[in-house]
């Protein structure tokens, strides 16, 4: 395949912009062309042309930023959800074939408009922040995983099982797929792409990332160097999830992980603390150089099963305070937590990681004990 | 199949009723999987003997959790956080079901109850059906509750991690010094419970304070449930549910 072509779209015409797209460019794994919005400043106009230019298979995706009705010398009359709104309208209807958008813009602005509208939440397949020296390598990787999923989905019409890459579908909690499998549904190729990237990838269960992985088996990443990524690799490979943007986003199946475990060590996980897990690991894997990881400040557990989502660190939910999230967790999926550590620290405020309100209460007699 | 499916929707009643109580301090999960299994046509639950048989029927449930909120009735006193965690495992004879007769074939209701404060501190008990064609020292009643403080049963397991937490509490039959020594020898001294059931004069002893204390407490109990049917039970012997029923 040859590189995906993004669109950037943005009401800016400067070195920023044009920073952004060599970012982008430099990776060598999308590739991305400025879009002339000064020639597009009406809606109609705007729409028609990048109808042409899809049908035309003149691009694969768009970078769009927020504020196109910012202050830059290319400003229209409305900002990024609307046309993408259009956009989505006109790809569920199957006149045009579906591709992934991404919003992209700076972080006050996210929280000013897009944060305030949560209608336009389920517009975009991915937030790109501008500010902060962004991490092309990262981004690169994701939306080039957007395009390629896209592209497969688009291709033909594919069973659940293909598109989650997971043959026994019977053994996950039927709410889950549920809505894929209602006969009557018109489901289109962006419901899947929205449901992968926001609910399977965004808050744990039935998938989890490496560090929630790493605090299941109890193992300290850092400290165990090379031997971590030989003890996931050599022996959890089978659980990682290989499905639709497996290349952009890692995660591992959590069933998978502790059915691996219990049929090596025949013990159940969730009973065990850091240091018998990885001293079961050691014992029936070898791999000599496995760390057990340690309890965070004010923390007494080692029976790890989440992570502090401010430091990143391996947490035992009962020692944790759920993160307050734009969207209430679905029944099926797991909260994040944050120490008491980095609640007190306020590690991560600036991001918007903060406390679910119904910890405060908690918060504040745990502060008043220590004071 | 139809069986399952009616247990399968029960099953879901309950879990729709733990959403709407607890929110999102209840993760339904386990029960959906349990639910999943039930109505999957192709899986028969395999016995504990590795019998498979269509009349069977059974559903695990792993790692339900709900919090512990009785921290008042916990020691050591530092343990201010807690949560009680049950693995259920529930095997039963389709045929059986609703009748007069012992409703399952298996049962394991396991509960680990932790604790952090100073450390992390583990409690536990299961309910569970006994094998009765398994031998056993201690009689054993083919439903009892047994203290289970090891949840891994680790070889290494700290015993000074074990807390204190009231027992729940459960019924149990009336007992007088007669009737106790029965209940107290049969668990702790089951040589000595066994040499007194030989003995005429223990056995009659029992008969008549058996009749007289458990006979009301048992009777009327049964007759929560009217009009009584004696003549449908065919769940047999007594002894198995209670060996010290002389």
């Amino acid at each position: 395949m040859s590189k995906p072509k993004y669109l950037y779209i943005d009401d800016e015409n400067d070195s920023s912009i044009t920073s952004i797209i060599n970012g982008f460019n430099d990776q060598g794994i999308i590739e991305v062309e400025h879009f002339p919005l000064s020639a597009f400043q009406e809606f109609g106009k705007l729409k028609n042309e990048l109808i042409q230019r899809r049908k035309n298979n003149a691009f694969d995706g768009l970078i769009i930023d927020l504020r196109l009705d910012g202050d830059g010398p290319d400003r229209v009359d409305f900002n990024a959800t609307s046309i993408t709104q259009e956009l989505r309208s006109l790809t569920a209807r199957g006149d045009i074939n579906s591709f992934p958008i991404i919003l992209c813009s700076t972080e006050p602005k996210i929280r000013e408009t897009y944060d305030a509208d949560k209608s336009s939440h389920d517009l975009f397949d991915y937030k790109f922040e501008k500010s902060n020296e962004p991490n092309f390598p990262k981004f690169s990787q994701k939306v080039f995983s957007l395009v390629s999923g896209y592209n497969w989905l688009n291709s033909s019409k594919r069973p659940l099982n293909e598109i989650f890459g997971r043959d026994d579908l019977s053994s996950l909690d039927p709410r889950i797929l549920e809505r894929f499998l209602e006969a009557e549904a018109k489901i289109v190729i962006y419901d899947f792409a929205h449901f992968a990237v926001k609910n399977l990838f965004h808050n744990p269960n039935p998938l989890i990332k490496e560090k929630i992985v790493a605090a299941r088996l109890g193992v300290d990443i850092e400290a165990s160097g090379a031997y971590w990524p030989a003890l996931l690799g050599d022996v959890f490979s089978s659980a990682k999830y290989k499905g639709l943007f497996s290349e952009g986003w890692s995660r591992w199946w959590a069933d998978g992980i502790i059915n691996i475990f219990k049929r090596l060590t025949d013990k159940k996980l969730s009973f065990l603390t850091s240091e018998e897990r990885v001293a079961l690991l050691i014992e029936k894997t070898k791999i000599n150089g496995l760390v057990a990881a340690k309890p965070l400040p004010f923390c007494k557990s080692t029976e790890f099963w989440t992570i502090c989502e401010g430091y990143k660190k391996p947490l035992d939910p009962l020692e944790g305070f759920r993160t307050y999230s734009s969207y209430e967790p679905k029944p099926w999926q797991e909260s994040k937590y944050l120490s008491l550590d980095a609640v007190l620290e306020r590690v991560g405020r600036e991001k918007g990681l903060r406390p679910h309100p119904s910890e405060l209460k908690r918060i504040e007699t745990i502060k008043q004990s220590l004071s | 199949m139809h069986f399952r499916e009616e247990r399968a929707r029960e099953l879901e009643r309950m879990a729709k009723l733990l959403e709407k109580t607890f929110g999102a301090d209840v993760a339904t999960t386990p029960i959906y999987t349990a639910i999943k299994e039930l109505k999957n046509e192709n899986s028969i639950p395999v016995l504990k003997t590795g019998t498979i048989n269509q009349n069977v029927w059974g559903y695990d449930i792993e790692d339900f959790e709900i919090p512990l909120d009785t921290l008042k009735h916990v020691k050591p006193s530092s343990i201010d956080k807690g949560k009680v965690i049950l693995n259920l495992k529930v095997r039963g004879d389709v045929n059986t079901w609703g009748y007069m007769n012992d409703p399952f074939l298996e049962l394991n209701f396991n509960v680990d109850i932790k604790g952090i404060g100073d450390k992390v501190y583990h409690f536990g008990f299961h309910i569970d059906r006994h094998d009765l064609t398994l031998p056993h020292a201690e009689p054993h009643p083919v439903y009892h509750i047994q203290y289970n403080v090891n949840p891994s049963n680790s070889k290494t397991f700290d015993y000074g991690e074990i807390m204190f937490i009231d027992t729940p509490r459960l019924l149990h039959f009336p007992l007088d010094f007669i009737l106790g020594i029965g209940f107290l020898t049969s668990n702790f001294f089951p040589a000595a419970f066994g040499c007194l059931c030989d003995e005429r004069e223990f056995v009659k002893l029992n008969n008549q304070y058996q009749e007289i204390i458990w006979k009301p407490y048992y009777h009327t109990i049964a007759n929560h449930w009217k009009p009584f049917e004696q003549g449908a039970i065919t769940w047999s012997p007594t002894s198995d549910l209670c060996p010290i029923l002389l």
